[in-house]
């Protein structure tokens, strides 16, 4: 079992073989990144895949709704929101990759989940997006290996509904249940 | 305008008591959870003057009688029985009641041997004079030539909403001058986006006239008979905002584009702002949010959400009503969604995590 804390939330990886806070900045600590590129929050190993982990904990999600922009402004709004969001979560993730490849741990499938606090049907839309940017998959007919197997963009539930074996919690949650 | 709804051991309901939103509600549900009998019940009670006005006098075996009636051809059920709605293996009576605003109310029950409602309460109905509206699931617009006489005459396989909207689509239109500005308002973006507008001959004949042409309802597209029952609605005065009696639409998404989805929401936000009570059951998540999206406190805009659900332990229908989007529980809706999220996962990363 790898517990990390990250974000305000708390994961329990129950098979995995390490686990840590990827954007680590203390720098006495082992997995201190230290390095000028952007980074995803938690990376897990497991015995047949790696997963990258971003969190992105959101008080109001309609400023990413970009089919529900009810004018030109708004929608202009919404659209570098929602651009911008994704961008994020791209970027976060070549980043990721590129620096797991020169510690050599690119050696297993790489799943990159994002857990974001949209309803099912926002999370969709980001997922379609980044999916096709990241990209998932072989992109190129020149590639022999695919940066990310697959992605996903899931709120808490679907979080916990499809890993049962790593729930997570809201920090404050977990404190209060322990209490 | 209808305050709140109790239903016991009425069709699929054991007990369930709803609270509406003076405004716009939503109801959501998956199939199966009551919701078009929920807006059926509702309406069936918004009785009162509209059931006195054929009748002679007020009295109570009059009242009954027609009451009874009304219910049976909104519900059409097995055999024409009433107590074909009784809730299948309830023990106890079924009831349902409705409280309006100003003091206006009606209870009534049957048991499953019943051959009429009993009339338990019906305070000050007789002033209740607040006509509804119900727009079915299906558009008329291109079968209502004739159907109302056919409808009296033969044992159609439709339910009364229909009956009931042909009529008032078919009423005359109202001065002009007398219509409500976000009436006139509402049927001038119809038209805009239409291209043109549904003429009402009467005796159900319906045709759709641009500047140059005119075309027979048949020929437009389902999604603009659809607006086009609405803009009628408006232009006989069915629904005047402040007046008029709630407006209960089933499913209003059905056969509309996404653009006439917004201008929908924009014009029942725009009504409920001028006193107009919305009552709509919906499968759809673009409706679903575009009330959210579109509504504006600032504006005094309310908009309540309920959700109808089976309860996993004891199997009975209950409601969840929340202000909330986010906080809508359960959302057959949004989990449509997620259950593509599961299968996505499930195919892409196999049992990791499981």
């Amino acid at each position: 079992m790898k517990i990390v804390e990250a974000d305000g939330f708390e994961f329990r990886f129950e098979d995995a073989l390490d686990a840590f806070v990827f954007d680590e900045t203390d720098s006495t600590k082992p997995t201190y990144h230290g390095a000028p590129m952007k980074c995803v929050d938690i990376v897990a190993e497991f015995k047949e895949a790696y997963v990258y982990v971003e969190l992105k904990d959101y008080d109001d999600p309609s400023i990413y709704d970009v089919l529900g922009a009810t004018n030109d402004d708004e929608k202009e709004s919404r659209q570098k929101s929602f651009k911008w969001l994704k961008n994020y979560l791209k970027y976060k993730f070549r980043d990721s990759y590129l620096y797991r490849y020169a510690e050599q741990k690119v050696d297993k499938p790489v799943h990159y989940v994002c857990l974001i606090t949209f309803d099912n049907a926002l999370n969709s839309r980001m997922q379609k997006s980044l999916k096709q940017e990241l990209p998932v998959g072989k992109a190129s007919r020149r590639w022999v290996k695919a940066l990310a197997t697959s992605c996903h963009v899931v709120n808490l539930d679907k979080w916990n509904e499809n890993f049962p074996k790593w729930p997570v919690t809201r920090m404050a949650a977990a404190a209060a249940g322990g209490a | 305008m209808i305050e709140r709804l109790e239903l016991k051991n009425f069709t699929v309901f054991k007990g369930l008591s709803i609270t509406f939103s003076p405004k716009i509600n939503v109801i959501i549900g998956e199939n199966g959870t009551g919701k078009t009998h929920l807006l059926k019940a509702a309406y069936g009670l918004c009785v009162g003057e509209s059931l006195f006005k054929s009748k002679s006098d007020t009295n109570e075996d009059k009242f009954k009688t027609a009451l009874t009636a009304k219910l049976l051809r909104l519900f059409m059920p097995l055999d024409d029985k009433l107590g074909k709605m009784h809730r299948q293996g309830a023990t106890g009576h079924a009831y349902m009641s409705a409280r309006f605003a100003q003091g206006h109310k009606i209870a009534a029950a049957f048991f499953n041997n019943s051959k009429a409602l009993d009339i338990l309460d019906r305070a000050n109905s007789e002033q209740y004079e607040a006509g509804a509206v119900f727009i079915p699931t299906k558009e008329v617009l291109s079968f209502m030539k004739g159907f109302s006489s056919l409808y009296e005459k033969y044992g159609l396989s439709f339910d009364q909403t229909y009956k009931d909207i042909c009529l008032l689509l078919d009423l005359p239109e109202v001065r002009p001058e007398t219509l409500h500005e976000k009436s006139k308002w509402s049927m001038a973006v119809i038209e805009d986006l239409c291209g043109g507008r549904f003429v009402f001959y009467g005796a159900g004949k319906v045709t759709f006239k641009t500047e140059s042409a005119e075309y027979s309802a048949n020929a437009m597209a389902e999604g603009f008979r659809k607006a086009g029952m609405l803009s009628r609605l408006l232009e006989t005065g069915a629904i005047q905002p402040g007046v008029s009696g709630p407006l209960f639409w089933d499913e209003p998404e059905s056969n509309l584009n996404p653009k006439l989805m917004k201008l929908l929401v924009q014009i029942l936000l725009e009504l409920s702002r001028n006193g107009q009570q919305i009552i709509l059951a919906t499968h759809d998540y673009v409706l679903l949010k575009w009330f959210d999206l579109l509504m504006d406190k600032g504006k005094d805009d309310h908009v309540r959400f309920h959700s109808l659900y089976r309860d996993p332990e004891t199997s009975e229908i209950k409601v969840a009503s929340t202000e909330d989007y986010l906080k809508i529980t359960p959302n057959p809706i949004d989990e449509a969604f997620g259950f593509l999220i599961n299968q996505e996962i499930e195919n892409d990363m196999g049992g990791l995590g499981k």
